[in-house]
């Protein structure tokens, strides 16, 4: 059996319609066990106060505006190499998901700085590529939205997803390559020396792990979603004929 | 369960709601997608054939 034969629409229909409940609630007790026990049972940080607990809403929120980017580069880079609908269809359900989550890292991101850098917002490598990003989520929307032909819409927003994994890249390690800016570096490491403290590491995998399958969740209903609309499109476009 | 925020409760308690808020209309937003296309699949398969 191969990978592939879920790019038939109605086999992945069929998956996706078995998986989708299970991933929702390990998404619902994740989410719920990430945050209940950030928020209310670990320590104020000795030099961030209580606003350490803004990390278990704005680090998973960061990382999946990022990787949103990257699953629609992987989906798009299938959809220009194997012409799959599907994969065209998961980049277009991901794009509205990694928008909020983007938007999510940024306004949550700003109102930490504001009491700990003493500013909502700054020039920052990190903090200007991540509203790069989210101009270029805002781009490929409105360019699915504007043209007509889906399979044009679809190459085209396939390109657009390509360059602007320049910026996903550079959100990434921008505290990297360049040493300067406000953001400090990465909350999480391989290097356990550069992880945060074991208080807040672990309340901070589940609130990622609750993040990551609330994104699949959403990708799947709204793949499934555009697989209908697409199907009804079609079917109306035999009838006018 | 005591909770004390200090001097930074309205900067914890509003990044809090905010997530929660865009959480919750990206959620309904997906849903309300999904009826839309059964809605519209439905339709265009029961006229098919008219």
């Amino acid at each position: 059996m191969s990978l592939w034969e879920y790019a038939n629409p109605v086999k992945f229909l069929n998956l996706s319609g078995r998986v989708l409940p299970w991933v929702a609630l390990l998404s619902a007790i994740c989410l719920v066990v990430g945050l209940i026990w950030g928020f209310f049972f670990t320590p104020d940080d000795y030099r961030m106060g209580s606003t350490v607990k803004i990390i278990y809403i704005h680090v998973p929120a960061a990382l999946m505006a990022i990787n949103a980017w990257f699953m629609m580069l992987v989906a798009s880079l299938i959809w220009l190499i194997r012409r799959h609908h599907v994969s065209a269809l998961a980049a277009k359900a991901a794009a509205p998901v990694g928008l909020v989550m983007t938007l999510i890292a940024l306004i949550t991101g700003a109102i930490w700085g504001q009491p700990m850098w003493g500013t909502w917002w700054a020039w920052d490598p990190r903090l200007t590529s991540f509203l790069i990003l989210f101009q270029f989520y805002i781009g490929y929307l409105a360019l699915w939205k504007a043209i007509e032909n889906p399979d044009s819409a679809a190459d085209l927003t396939s390109i657009l997803c390509i360059v602007g994994s320049v910026f996903a890249v550079l959100s990434r390690y921008a505290v990297n390559f360049w040493n300067q800016g406000l953001h400090q570096g990465a909350s999480l490491s391989l290097d356990k020396e550069k992880n945060v403290a074991n208080e807040f590491y672990h309340p901070l995998l589940f609130s990622i792990a609750g993040f990551v399958f609330l994104f699949l969740v959403l990708v799947l209903i709204g793949t499934r979603s555009e697989i209908r609309i697409r199907r009804a499109s079609v079917i109306v476009a035999r009838k006018i004929r | 369960m005591t909770l004390e925020l200090g001097k930074y409760t309205s900067f914890v308690l509003s990044a809090y709601v905010i997530t929660i808020v865009l959480l919750a209309l990206l959620i309904i937003y997906v849903l309300w997608r999904n009826a839309k296309s059964k809605a519209l699949l439905q339709d265009a398969e029961l006229h098919k054939d008219a």
